[in-house]
Parts: C-alpha cells; sequence; structure tokens
C-alpha cells in the first residue's frame, strides 16, 4: 500500500515541495530511500526506524520503499525524518485516517521518537502558505519562528506520540499568530553615553545610520573606533516586520536563529575577522550556505582594520554593495541571497598608526604609507559616502563626569529620520536615501540654484571628483531628514561636504 | 633650432661616460664650441683633456648624423634643451656650483627667466597639516606672482606643486633625466606639471635616476630662487642639502616651526637655532620677503556663528570638540559652519577632527 507526505526542503532561501511516497510491501525485511537523498536523509531511515519502535513498540518486518519526488532535486538535511514518518506510519496502520493532503510535515527525529528543530522553518512555512496549504506540522520548538507568519495554522508536535495521535484524529490546536514588535528596551553594552567627546564621529555615525550610509573612520589606535562601531547597535533603527522576515530566514538557514527567541528582532552586527574567506563572507560551501554578508543583511557589517582584510576579500564586496544581493554560483545552480547591509570600516592612518599624530611619531616611510592605503582599492572607497576622522581623546575629557547624550535619545532620532524617508520612498521600492538612484536623486535631492553654485565651487576648491557628488546629496538628503526638512538647506549641504570622502591624498 | 654651438654642448653633454670637468675642460680648449665639430680639433682637445683611450670615441661623436639623433630623442617627448650659452638660461645659475651644460625642459621654459622664483623644499614624510599648509602657502605664493621651485617626490614636493599648479607657476626639478619619472606613483602630477608649468632636469633624458643625484639637483632649486622653505624633515632629511646650498650662497630660508622634540621637523627647528633660517608661520613673511602683495579675494563679511567660531580658530582652538565646548554648539551646527569656512579658504581641516585658520 502507498501513502504520501507532503514536505518542503530548501535551496538556498527557496522551498521545493517534496513529497514522501512510502511502499509497504509483502517480501524480504528492507528499507530503501530513493529520490536523490543526501546522506542526512539516508541515515533517517534509522532515526524513523527506531523512533517508530520506541513510540509504538514495534517495528514491521517488511520491505520498505521511501520515494521522495520530485526525484530529480538533491534533498539535504534532517526535516524529511517526520514526513517519511508519517507517510510510513500511515501505509502501516489503516487506522490513521487523518487526511495530510494539506499539511507540509517537516521535523527531525530522534531514537527515543521526541521531535528536534529544523533550521529554515520560516521561509519553510513561508513557502508552505505560498503554495496554499493549510497546516504545516512541525516541531515544537520551532513553533514560534514559524508563528511569524499569518494565515497558516501551526500544529506544534514534541514527539512522535503526538503526531501518531494527531493522525489518528485528534486535534493539535494552532500554535498562535505572533504579532511582531522590535526590541526597544534593550540594555546595550556599549552605549554612546560612554563615549566621551568624539562628538564630530558620534554625529557622522548617526548620520550615517539614518540613512543606512556606508562608512570609514580612520584614526590612531586607541582612539576608540572600535569602541564607536559597537554602539552602532544601539542607535540603529528598529526592523520593519518584513525586514526581519528577511533577515530571520536567513539566520533561520544559516543555522544561526535562537530557537527561543524565533525572530531576529534587532538588527545584526557581524564583525568577520580579517582572516575570514571569501566564502565565509559572501557564502558557498557544499550546500551553498548564506555567507556573512547575508547573515548582515537590513543590519552593519563592520570591517575592523579594513587593510587587514586581503584585497580579494574586500573586492568580493563589491558587487553587493552595488546590487545589494549576492548570487552565488555552483555547478549544483545559483543561489540569490540578499546582503543588503550598511558597510561600516576602521582603518589606521598608517600601519604603525601614529601618522598625524601631535604627540607620537610614526616610524613607516612614505612608500608603506602608500602600500598600506592602496589596499583599499578606489571603487570601493566610491562606495563609502561617509569618511570621518577620529581623534585620541585626551586624558582629562576621558575621565570628566560630564553626562553624554545616550543612545536612546539618538536612537529615537535616527527612527523617525528612517520613518520619513520609509513614507519618501514607499513607491521606490528602497528603504533609505544610500539606496537611491540616479533618478531618486534628481527626484528628492533637487538643490536651490544657489546651493548648486556652492557645490560646484566646492567641487573645485576641495578637488573633489565628480562621482563625489551623489554620495555628498544622499548624506545631505539624510541631514535635511534629520532636520525634518523638505528641502536640502545650505547647511544640510555643508555639512555633508564636511563627511567628503576625500579618498587618500598626500 | 639649435645653433652650431649649441648643438656641440648638447652632443657633449650627452656623454654620460664623461665627468662634468671633462667636459668642461674640452669646451675651456676650444675658442668656440662649433670647433669640436672638427674632428682633428675634437680628436686633440680630447687627447689633451681625458688622455688616449676615450679621445677617439669623442672626438667621432661630434658629426650631424649623431647631434641629429640626439635631437630627434628630445624632441620625441617635446623636450626643449637650454645649453650654458643659449638664450633664456637662467642666470642664476652661472654662479652656481657646477653649472649644468644643459637643461633639460618640459613645459614652458619661460618660467625660468621670471623672476622672483622661491623654493619650497621638505621631507617625503611630513604630517597631514603640514602638507596642507605647505599647499595653501604654494598657493598664496604662485598666485601673488611667486614662481614654486621644488622637487618631484611625493609628501612636501607633491604638496608645494598641487598648490601651485593652478597658476601653472612651478618649476619641478628632477634628479634624473626627464624621461624617466620618479617616483613613479607621482607620474600623473608629474605630467600635469609638464602640461600646464615647467619640469627640468640637468641629466640627459635617457639617463636613470641614481641616488647621488639628489643632492646634486638640490643644488639646482636651491641655486634657481631666491630663497627656500624647509616644510620639515628629520635632522638626515635630504632637504637639509638644499638648505645648505641656500645658506652657503647667502639666500634666505625659511622653516616652519615644529614643536621641541618633534623628529618629523628636527630639521626646521635646527636650521632656525643653528642656522640662522628664518622662522615661518606666516605666508606674509615669505611674499614680503619676494616683495609680493598678497592677492586681495573679494572678502566676504563673516557673521553669526562663522565669526564667532573662526575668532576661535584663530586664537587657537582647533579641536572640534573644544570648539562645541566653548560656543555651546551642537555638533550638527558647527559641521555646516567648518565646512563653510572651509570653502571660504579661512581655515584648513588637519588631520583628525582639528582646523588651523590659515
Amino acid at each position: 500500500m502507498v501513502s504520501k507526505a507532503k514536505s518542503v526542503v530548501l535551496y538556498g532561501l527557496d522551498g521545493i515541495l517534496v513529497e514522501v511516497e512510502t511502499d509497504v510491501a509483502k517480501g524480504e525485511e528492507k528499507f530503501d530511500i530513493v529520490g536523490l537523498p543526501d546522506t542526512a536523509v539516508k541515515e533517517s531511515k534509522d532515526r524513523v526506524r527506531s523512533a517508530i519502535k520506541n513510540t509504538s513498540g514495534t517495528f514491521p518486518y517488511t520491505s520498505i520503499t521511501v520515494n521522495l519526488a520530485p526525484a530529480d532535486v538533491k534533498k539535504e538535511g534532517a526535516n524529511l525524518d517526520l514526513p517519511i514518518a508519517v507517510a510510513l506510519l500511515k501505509a502501516l496502520n489503516n487506522k490513521l485516517i487523518r487526511d495530510v493532503g494539506s499539511t507540509v510535515i517537516v521535523g527531525e527525529l530522534s531514537l527515543e521518537g521526541a521531535l528536534r528543530p529544523v533550521s529554515g522553518i520560516l521561509p519553510i512555512t513561508l513557502f508552505a502558505k505560498k503554495q496554499g496549504f493549510k497546516n504545516i506540522l512541525l516541531p515544537a520548538e520551532n513553533a514560534k519562528e514559524a508563528s511569524l507568519v499569518d494565515g497558516i495554522n501551526i500544529l506544534a508536535a514534541e514527539d512522535l506520540k503526538k503526531v501518531i495521535a494527531y493522525l489518528s484524529g485528534e486535534e493539535i490546536a494552532p500554535y498562535p499568530f505572533s504579532e511582531f514588535t522590535a526590541d526597544t528596551d534593550v540594555e546595550y553594552p556599549n552605549d554612546l553615553k560612554y563615549v566621551k567627546g568624539q562628538y564630530a564621529v558620534k554625529r557622522a555615525l548617526e548620520v550615517a545610520v539614518s540613512g543606512g550610509h556606508n562608512m570609514l573612520m580612520i584614526g590612531a589606535p586607541g582612539s576608540g573606533k572600535t569602541m564607536l562601531a559597537k554602539c552602532i547597535p544601539s542607535i540603529i533603527p528598529d526592523m520593519t516586520f518584513e525586514e526581519a522576515l528577511e533577515t530571520t530566514a536567513i539566520h533561520s538557514v544559516y543555522g544561526s536563529l535562537d530557537k527561543r527567541e524565533g525572530v531576529v528582532r534587532m538588527r545584526p552586527f557581524v564583525t568577520p575577522h580579517h582572516t575570514a574567506t571569501n566564502i565565509a563572507l559572501v557564502g558557498g560551501g557544499q550546500s551553498v550556505k548564506p555567507g556573512l554578508i547575508s547573515l548582515a543583511h537590513n543590519g552593519v557589517l563592520y570591517l575592523d582594520e579594513m587593510p587587514e582584510y586581503t584585497r580579494q576579500t574586500l573586492e568580493c564586496l563589491r558587487q553587493p554593495l552595488e546590487d545589494r544581493v549576492i548570487t552565488v554560483s555552483r555547478a549544483k545552480g545559483n543561489v540569490k541571497y540578499p546582503a543588503d547591509f550598511m558597510l561600516v570600516t576602521s582603518m589606521n592612518p598608517c600601519p604603525c598608526g601614529n601618522y598625524g599624530s601631535k604627540v607620537l611619531e610614526c616610524r613607516c616611510s612614505e612608500s608603506q604609507i602608500r602600500k598600506y592605503r592602496a589596499k583599499i582599492s578606489g571603487p570601493l572607497l566610491d562606495r563609502i559616502d561617509i569618511q570621518v576622522h577620529v581623534d585620541n581623546v585626551e586624558y582629562d575629557k576621558l575621565v570628566s563626569k560630564e553626562q553624554e547624550e545616550s543612545s536612546a535619545v539618538v536612537r529615537r532620532r535616527v527612527n523617525k529620520a528612517r520613518l520619513v524617508q520609509r513614507e519618501r520612498f514607499k513607491n521606490d521600492g528602497i528603504l533609505c536615501n544610500a539606496q537611491m538612484g540616479e533618478k531618486e536623486l534628481a527626484k528628492y535631492c533637487v538643490l536651490s540654484e544657489n546651493d548648486e553654485k556652492l557645490l560646484k565651487r566646492s567641487f573645485e576648491a576641495l578637488g573633489m571628483s565628480a562621482r563625489a557628488r551623489s554620495r555628498i546629496l544622499k548624506v545631505a538628503r539624510t541631514i535635511a531628514d534629520l532636520d525634518y526638512s523638505e528641502n536640502i538647506g545650505r547647511k544640510h549641504l555643508l555639512e555633508a561636504i564636511g563627511y567628503r570622502n576625500s579618498g587618500f591624498e598626500n | 633650432m639649435y645653433t652650431k654651438d649649441e648643438l656641440a654642448i648638447i652632443v657633449l653633454d650627452s656623454m654620460l661616460g664623461l665627468e662634468y670637468k671633462h667636459k668642461i675642460n674640452i669646451l675651456a680648449a676650444v675658442k668656440r664650441p662649433s670647433d669640436l665639430f672638427d674632428k682633428e680639433a675634437a680628436g686633440r682637445v680630447a687627447f689633451s683633456v681625458i688622455g688616449e683611450n676615450k679621445a677617439n670615441t669623442v672626438a667621432s661623436a661630434f658629426n650631424d648624423d649623431y647631434a641629429g639623433f640626439i635631437l630627434e630623442k628630445c624632441e620625441k617627448r617635446g623636450t626643449k634643451v637650454i645649453t650654458k650659452i643659449s638664450e633664456g638660461y637662467p642666470s642664476e645659475y652661472v654662479n652656481v656650483f657646477m653649472p649644468p651644460l644643459c637643461l633639460y625642459c618640459n613645459g614652458d621654459e619661460r618660467l625660468l627667466s621670471k623672476d622672483k622664483k622661491f623654493a619650497i623644499v621638505g621631507s617625503r614624510k611630513c604630517s597631514p597639516e603640514m602638507l596642507a599648509l605647505t599647499t595653501d602657502f604654494a598657493a598664496e605664493i604662485s598666485s601673488a606672482g611667486g614662481i614654486i621651485v621644488t622637487g618631484s617626490a611625493g609628501g612636501a614636493d607633491s604638496a608645494a606643486i598641487k598648490g601651485a599648479l593652478d597658476s601653472g607657476s612651478v618649476i619641478s626639478v628632477v634628479a634624473g633625466g626627464i624621461d624617466h619619472v620618479y617616483p613613479e606613483f607621482n607620474r600623473r602630477l608629474i605630467e600635469k606639471v609638464e602640461n600646464s608649468a615647467l619640469v627640468i632636469s640637468e641629466q640627459p633624458p635617457e639617463y636613470e635616476v641614481k641616488p647621488w643625484l639628489f643632492p646634486m639637483r638640490n643644488r639646482l632649486i636651491a641655486g634657481l630662487s631666491k630663497g627656500v622653505l624647509i616644510t620639515g624633515g628629520k635632522l638626515d632629511s635630504g632637504a637639509r642639502h638644499t638648505a645648505t646650498f641656500a645658506l652657503d650662497d647667502g639666500k634666505e630660508v625659511f622653516a616652519f616651526p615644529y614643536p621641541p622634540r618633534s623628529a618629523i621637523g628636527a630639521l626646521c627647528n635646527s636650521l632656525i637655532k643653528n642656522s640662522g633660517a628664518a622662522l615661518c608661520d606666516d605666508v606674509n613673511d615669505i611674499l614680503s620677503f619676494l616683495g609680493l602683495e598678497r592677492k586681495e579675494e573679494e572678502k566676504t563679511e563673516l557673521e553669526g556663528d562663522e565669526l564667532s567660531v573662526f575668532k576661535l580658530i584663530k586664537e587657537g582652538v582647533e579641536d572640534a570638540d573644544a570648539i562645541l565646548e566653548k560656543t555651546g554648539m551642537k555638533m550638527f551646527e558647527l559641521a555646516p559652519v567648518l565646512t563653510s569656512l572651509e570653502l571660504q579658504g579661512l581655515i584648513v581641516k588637519l588631520s583628525g577632527n582639528s582646523y588651523k585658520a590659515v
């Protein structure tokens, strides 16, 4: 007798519907799985056998064939354990009358029959809903993550026993849909209120975060670049539901999702070490997993000591910075992962770090400094909107008791500025100022005649390249948004010019 | 077109294997340089100056074919040659130590005969703020009518060139032959100088640069100029040669002041302390020395925040944090003011978030 169950496996973030067919026949005892299973799927027969035996007491001595359709797609992972078990149970026991034709079933089994959580539940649930399924049967620990999706019944089970009860007609109460709320009242370990002075950098951070602008901090060792960067999560704008869904889906596939939390509420802040390989950064590997830049989707990718990264690694970032998506191509096929992150980088002014210091002597030769800076290519610099210097803070200031503005206050301003942007771009398909293209620039960044002249003059006076124009306009737009100004005013423009990316002259 | 005399000198100068003193002696032994084109006379003179070994080689070089070959090489890159006896040979070089036989020029060679040439040199590695100041000084001097003389290296030289390039009043004296751009990373800048100002060398164009040519070149920088500004350098920086040449010629030497014990400016401080160099902290020092007047720009009256911030920076409150503290402004108010002042050319941004009044 043949019976069927439906499940979903993921390829990248895309779901593939898998039909699990089991056939039980008399004959020599065997248990075969066909339909391009990978090792984890092949091994699932042993887990299924033990789980069923330990739950219902027996496992029949019959000839069992399991087919995973479509037969030409490679299936990976352990989330097919449960659908195989369900299909098999239904084939063995005709008392299990529940129709599972409109239910997607996923889950990993333990030997004693308990259900283990699987990764990628959110994209699977979204896919199931899109395909018109009414229910999804999954391990209880995954329920919270799945419950972000509205319009599909989440049936959570702790173990196979409960699944068998469900199949024989008992009901499982659907897990309630949980409304997404951004985390607002979190105590961040790094708060701007602990950073003394550095007003210029703090302001630049605020502007960068508000508009999603890529940023470069240049400063001597110990000037506080890393500390300032670590404050970014505390001022970063709240995520919208759509953003949270996208980000959670990637983290879910990557396997880095907190199962109890079930959703990524805070914008990710990813800090790869400079020894990270290109693949680790952009994604790839055997099962074409997302890379760190995709983990930083809708969040921040922070590269500390940028010139320490290999040039090749840095160049890998260029295309995703432009397209906000990374396509990982392998012989198996192409996988697209979103990678819309804000790039924050820091570097020393020279290898020893003291170039330009008023107190310490720089020990580097001119050519050393040149080589150090040449590691960062022009095209990459072109994608950095804001460049700011971080000074060493004087001792007196460091120990002063003066109260600094806290991150919460800054964050409120940032949130408002983001709201303005979201409202403005709601028909343009973008979210923040940094994403503006030429079309949006022409539409939203109109300068008065006088300001246009000022900008032209400043290009001549400061020796900027013409490519700097769009960067300055984008930043000026953000500064105007922070000021609730509909148009870009002179002061906004002037401040934006101050953050210009001057490259590395001298 | 070159006269026969000039050609003879050019041919003589092109002989890389011949020492300078021999070249001078050969020239001194003939009545007119063009006499060297007489093979017999050339041979006789060469024999008397350098002996039997090379005499034949030297003498046989003086023919029209070889002269034409050399000129052709020069003309390929538009290089003009000014010989010791040519019109336009800078009068300053008549009295310099080892006056160059030929000057190879790419660019506008008329700059050489202009008055008020002033050298700006310094270490390849200067602090960013001193580089900014150097650029600014060069711009002020050149726009007031001075001609900046400098080298071609990175750091101070490049900063000076950048400042003066706009008014096209800069002479870059390179150490090696003019065909060899050194340093390579500065090619763009040097080509700009060739196009809108002047690059000169005393070495034949194909002569590759050698370390010992730099002090030699420095004598030309010092020799051409009325005075020299040393912008920075360690005690053993090459700029000390330029300063020494200038001091020996009794020329005025200016130097930027540096804080005590600052290695990067030790040369300047020692020049001021020991050699009677003039401490220079204002471009007017140099302008008045050259008898120039600062070109008056239409000045806009500052008012409000711009005025108070500018005053503070002038008083030496340079750090953005300190300005905020003094004025009680917020950073988003101060940022546009600073950029505006910078655009008006009233302040320059130093490394970090510090500013200096110009």
